[in-house]
């Protein structure tokens, strides 16, 4: 949370990746990966610089910024299209649920949990083996497991994963779907591989 | 996706590369997962290799290339291309190199000396780099240089098919 004033009205934003070093300086994380102390620090220095466009913020703890206000500007804007989206998937997601027997209305609600489950532990793995050579290393890996773990209810979001961003599925599809698609002549291949099982998927109604 | 001929991004460095600087490394490559460190380092980007007999799901392994165990069959795939194995990775006018790195769960990585001297790595399924020594990226995630392998140059044409 950013809290600053502008043009004399105090304004509170949320800004989850841009926080405040004790210095009193800002560094950008994230989508931006360099620091951006040109825009902050010397309040004066930079009028100076930068003449034109200058939005003057003072933030609670009295720093001074310059030159942040386009950047502060498109991120409430994002934020906003963002709740905008997230909102209109819950209503249309109740909407359809509202239109389900209750059986299946419960059904969507654990799909809806594994899947968030299978996000969170898919995006582990992959950034803790994506560097990864070894291929016990990278199935041995915790996020692996638990995602094996969670079932064969996996495979659909698996097959997702696969053709998305890749990476050693072959392991746990095969466990899972009790199965092993790939043409011999095409192990070792990733996209003939991965064509294989999204094929499988396919003609199975996973996909 | 990491940015050409530039060091990796702060962020995506891993914590254990620890000797890896802004100034020992670039980025060569587009990140792709069509072929690995071991592929890479043999002269192959089509495929994914990896030893075992069978080899594990989604790699390939050539049959004849056997050994007690992974590190074993790694250095006889080489052996076979005509390199034999060597004291370090220093560089030698009319020879390349090879480096296997290993770690506690067994050999993880593998790279080859360029001419000049630098060392080229495929990182598992990232970008491929070049480092100005092997040890650039040695430490817990790959481990350590443990096997070092060389040929002459000239002998790269009569590499066997696989």
């Amino acid at each position: 949370m950013i809290r600053y004033s502008q043009m004399g009205q105090r304004r509170d934003v949320e800004v989850p990746f841009v926080h405040a070093h004790a210095a009193g300086s800002f560094a950008w994380t994230g989508l931006w990966d360099f620091p951006c102390e040109w825009a902050i620090q010397g309040a004066d220095e930079h009028l100076q610089h930068f003449p034109v466009d200058i939005a003057r913020y003072h933030y609670a703890e009295d720093y001074s910024a310059y030159r942040v206000s386009d950047a502060f500007a498109l991120l409430r804007r994002l934020e906003a299209q963002i709740t905008d989206l997230r909102a209109e998937l819950e209503r249309v997601r109740q909407v359809l649920v509202s239109t389900l027997p209750k059986e299946s209305a419960s059904q969507v609600h654990s799909l809806s949990t594994l899947q968030a489950r299978f996000l969170q532990l898919s995006g582990q793995w992959h950034e803790d083996t994506d560097a990864l050579s070894s291929p016990s290393s990278i199935v041995s890996d915790d996020s692996y497991l638990k995602i094996i773990a969670l079932g064969k209810e996996t495979i659909p979001l698996i097959l997702l994963d696969l053709r998305e961003r890749g990476g050693d599925w072959y392991k746990a599809l095969r466990i899972l779907a009790d199965a092993n698609p790939v043409l011999p002549e095409h192990e070792g291949f990733p996209a003939l591989m991965d064509e294989d099982w999204l094929t499988w998927g396919r003609d199975r109604g996973y996909m | 996706m990491w940015p050409l001929k530039a060091p990796i991004p702060h962020a995506d460095r891993h914590a254990d590369w620890p000797e890896l600087t802004d100034h020992n490394h670039l980025v060569e490559s587009a990140r792709t997962r069509t072929y690995n460190c071991i592929a890479w380092a043999y002269g192959l980007s089509d495929r994914r290799l990896w030893p075992g007999n069978p080899p594990p799901p989604g790699y390939t392994w050539p049959g004849d290339v056997t050994g007690a165990d992974e590190f074993d069959m790694l250095k006889s795939l080489y052996v076979k291309d005509g390199y034999s194995e060597c004291d370090g990775g220093a560089r030698e006018e009319g020879y390349e190199k090879v480096a296997i790195y290993v770690n506690a769960n067994g050999p993880q990585h593998a790279a080859l000396q360029l001419e000049s001297g630098q060392w080229t790595s495929k990182l598992g399924g990232l970008e491929d780099i070049h480092h100005n020594t092997a040890e650039v990226l040695q430490g817990d995630f790959y481990g350590y240089p443990t096997a070092f392998l060389k040929r002459r140059r000239d002998q790269e044409e009569a590499r066997p098919q696989i």
